[in-house]
């Protein structure tokens, strides 16, 4: 590579990955996926938006042939390889029978009936659904209906964590569903790559029945002893070189390496790298920091550098067939939502919830554009396909949060707020403690209550030896459940210069008293999740430790509660 | 697992004292094994009962009665022989007892999760309570600290009762009940924009609520005179109790005891929760389960 293309090489990738990074942003910012800012900055910067108005500059930037375009086109191989070691380290496959019958049930109509639908509708309608005419049906048959009964895990997690729904059963129910679905869909599409008869005409390469005994025997092997044999490796290197680098090396090298076997093989790399995210992802030593850490590098770097190069590739405004995508869109959300949610109401669950579950598991996100980019560089579909993909993933991954909370249409949370009692707030000087200013808020809250302040101490105090009384940086917890109460008793103690203290320990600035009626836990602990998101949130705490009075905090509350809180 | 008053007559509690069956191999640290378990079986007011699966032969049965005395320190302990399949026979003969009690390595090689040990085995069939003693102590102390790990979804409030019930026996320094806290494919959220911040929120708020739903059972079980420290565990299933448990130097782990039927080959693959914790047992283990109504 000459001094110039190299400079060339390292423009766009700088570009590439900035503007799609900042796009992303922005995207997240309005509530939607970070996929779609990352696409459209590909679509800015590609022959859809640039290349129209300026083409000499896409085609200097990103040219199609030659080193740079060599270069551009590895990088985004080594994305997708990690961005599937990581899908890879979240699989937990045990996961879909402890949670029950319920998630069995779902897993399994959720992936068969848009499969079966995807498949019927390209033998019945091969025209209408895109097929190329040199693609064999089958071929076509098993891809399209692939892609119909995949769901995207990080969507969906993203999902369930904006709608508090992660620990819930219905949360754990479209988790361990869509676990299996993404393995499977994985599986399945892997198959459908190594079926490709191109992919074994090349010299030195196998015959189809050779790659998929050799494929069976590497998932089983990577699987079964594999796993034991990554497990004590990483073990080793972790004792024997330093953190993160050693073990973050050893899990990149070994999902390049898997992935090299895999393509030898005759399927395609990600499939090597998926085994290897599996077999490491339920390694006992691997450390949830570590994970952390892989997650942010592909998703900081390889990510946005991955869907924007779809941009670069397809012109969107040419091969945009409304048709197709409306098709597409509408075969892809009737067997997903029906598949799933039907199977929920038939496995027993309210219809409300079942089809809130089936809105869930519609979501393809990216995973959906992974399949699509790789089945259209295999030759298996054309670009339209591939924007009606594309089209489809969107479209049902920013669908997907807003039907589903429609859908649930939950009662509303306790809030704290609401029980904060105005002779229950103080401000106090950096002379008193943590416990006389719990006293302080005790007294002031316990003149509405039977019990004397000596019980309604003894009672924190007995609670907070039991679950320890932090709640976030600087903000004490003190809790207790009372039997002569009928509504919730919220106080609280500011001290913006901090507590007085014993030790080396953080200052506390600000003492929060709840007090619950015994025998109303689900209250209880919406009041207790609220006050921990609300006083987790740097910026609230910021503003919630500088008001000063209850009222003040009330309506800083109210306001804050308008606004989106991410 | 009741803790009866030795000195309490049948007919006042309403039923005969509890039975402890140990079950006793031909091990070296089988007479480590009769020493702990006639230490508990003090502690807990049990009724001791030895049981060996395996063929009676005087040579046998005369090293298990040599075993015997002198391990125990009161006389009288005899050994039921049986044949058959270890766990068939103690899920048989343990019909009436209140806890079992054996030996156990303390790893499984790498194909313990697919072949399981006897110990496991019978952990998994036992009709009651088993206690697995990876390396008893030749002079036998009550467990001090205790760690119990409830069940992630729905900690049993009887499993808690029978919890504090030992550790009132055991008089313990510390019995730790602890939850542990998995979130699957959290961290994918970063992918689709979240921010470390906020998975961190969402780890910390689930672990806070956990804590307080495992406060409340205590506090409903009359938990006072114990003293007992409440930890939700952010982390695989099964994996985390082992950490805590080594962190806390903890010499008793109690877990709900796994499923009877472990029969996917999925899950002896991937073994998560009790089956992990199984695998590599920190200190002595008691996999508990509801006993039997007659």
């Amino acid at each position: 590579m000459s001094h110039a293309e190299l400079v060339s090489l390292f423009l766009a990738l700088g570009l590439l990955v900035g503007v799609a990074r900042a796009l992303g942003e922005v995207a997240s910012a309005l509530r939607q996926p970070a996929v779609l800012g990352e696409i459209l900055a590909g679509v800015l910067l590609g022959p859809t938006i640039l290349g129209t108005f300026w083409p000499q500059a896409t085609a200097r930037l990103f040219p199609e042939t030659g080193p740079v375009a060599f270069g551009l086109q590895a990088m985004t191989q080594v994305a997708v390889v990690l961005f599937l070691l990581v899908a890879g380290l979240e699989v937990d496959l045990s996961r879909i029978k402890r949670q029950g019958r319920m998630a069995t049930v779902v897993s399994v109509t959720g992936m068969l009936f848009p499969f079966a639908l995807g498949f019927a509708f390209v033998y019945a309608a091969p025209g209408l659904l895109g097929k190329p005419p040199e693609t064999a049906t089958f071929l076509y048959a098993l891809f399209l209906a692939t892609a119909l009964s995949i769901s995207a895990l990080p969507v969906i997690a993203k999902i369930l964590m904006d709608l508090h729904l992660f620990r819930t059963d219905l949360g754990m129910i479209i988790l361990a569903a869509a676990i299996v679905n993404d393995f499977i869909g994985w599986l399945l599409f892997a198959l459908v790559l190594g079926l490709i008869p191109g992919r074994h005409v090349e010299e030195g390469s196998f015959d189809i029945w050779t790659t998929v005994t050799a494929t069976l025997a590497f998932a089983a092997g990577m699987l079964t002893v594999g796993r034991v044999a990554l497990n004590q490796m990483v073990v080793r290197v972790q004792a024997h070189s330093a953190w993160p680098a050693g073990v973050l090396a050893l899990c990149l090298s070994l999902a390049l390496l898997c992935g090299a076997f895999a393509e030898w093989i005759g399927v395609h790399a990600i499939f090597g790298a998926f085994l290897v995210g599996v077999a490491l992802g339920d390694s006992s030593h691997l450390r949830e920091r570590t994970r952390l850490i892989l997650h942010h590098f592909v998703a900081a770097l390889f990510a946005p550098l991955f869907f924007a190069s779809i941009g670069l590739r397809v012109n969107f405004v040419e091969s945009f067939d409304p048709l197709l995508c409306l098709v597409v869109l509408a075969i892809a959300c009737v067997g997903k939502i029906l598949g799933c949610g039907g199977g929920a109401i038939l496995a027993g669950m309210p219809s409300r919830e079942a089809w809130a579950l089936g809105f869930g598991m519609n979501a393809r996100g990216a995973m959906e554009i992974i399949l699509g980019l790789l089945a259209r560089e295999a030759g298996l579909i054309d670009d339209r396909m591939l924007v009606a993909l594309v089209v489809m993933a969107l479209v049902t991954s920013m669908l997907s949060g807003p039907l589903m909370e429609r859908m649930l249409a939950r009662r509303k949370p306790a809030r704290f707020v609401r029980y904060l009692r105005d002779r229950g707030f103080f401000i106090l000087g950096s002379d008193k403690d943590p416990f006389q200013a719990i006293e302080a808020v005790a007294g002031g809250l316990s003149t509405a209550l039977d019990s004397s302040l000596e019980t309604l101490l003894e009672a924190i105090r007995r609670r907070d030896r039991l679950t320890g009384n932090g709640l976030a940086p600087g903000v004490r917890l003190a809790h207790a459940r009372l039997s002569g109460i009928s509504t919730p008793l919220v106080g609280v103690a500011l001290c913006p210069e901090g507590f007085r203290s014993g030790g080396d320990a953080e200052k506390v600035r600000a003492v929060v008293v709840v007090l619950t009626p015994q025998d109303k836990e689900v209250q209880q602990i919406e009041i207790l999740t609220d006050l921990a998101r609300t006083f987790l949130d740097a910026r609230l705490r910021r503003l919630l430790l500088a008001c000063s009075s209850a009222l003040e905090m009330r309506a800083l509350l109210r306001s804050s509660q308008s606004e989106p809180q991410h | 697992m009741p803790v009866s008053n030795p000195q309490d007559d049948p007919g006042v509690v309403g039923r005969p004292p509890g039975e402890m069956l140990v079950l006793l191999a031909l091990s070296p640290t089988s007479g480590l094994v009769a020493r702990e378990a006639s230490r508990l079986s003090r502690s807990l007011g049990l009724r001791i009962r030895f049981l060996h699966v395996g063929a009676r032969t005087p040579a046998i049965h005369r090293r298990f009665q040599t075993l015997l005395e002198h391990s125990l320190t009161e006389p009288g302990g005899d050994v039921t022989f049986r044949t058959g399949r270890i766990e068939d026979v103690v899920a048989e003969e343990a019909q009436a007892s209140d806890l079992v009690v054996l030996g156990a390595l303390e790893q499984e090689g790498p194909l313990g999760a697919f072949f399981s040990s006897v110990a496991r085995r019978v952990a998994r069939t036992a009709p009651c309570p088993t206690l697995l003693l990876p390396s008893p102590n030749p002079n036998p102390e009550p467990f001090r600290r205790l760690v119990a790990v409830m069940d992630p979804s729905t900690p049993s409030p009887e499993m808690l009762r029978d919890v504090l019930e030992l550790a009132r026996a055991e008089q313990v320094e510390m019995l730790h009940v602890v939850q542990e806290l998995e979130l699957p494919a959290l961290n994918l959220a970063l992918e689709e924009g979240a921010d470390l911040d906020q998975t961190e929120e969402e780890r910390r708020v689930n672990a806070l609520a956990a804590r307080h739903r495992l406060a409340n059972l205590l506090e409903d079980c009359q938990a006072d005179q114990v003293p007992i420290r409440v930890e939700s565990l952010a982390g695989r299933e099964g994996l985390e109790a082992i950490r805590y448990s080594q962190e806390n130097s903890a010499d008793l782990l109690i877990v709900p005891a796994p499923e009877r039927d472990q029969s996917t080959v999925l899950e002896r693959l991937f073994p998560r929760g009790t089956d992990l914790t199984l695998l590599n047992l920190p200190c002595a283990l008691l996999a508990w389960r509801p006993r039997r109504t007659p």
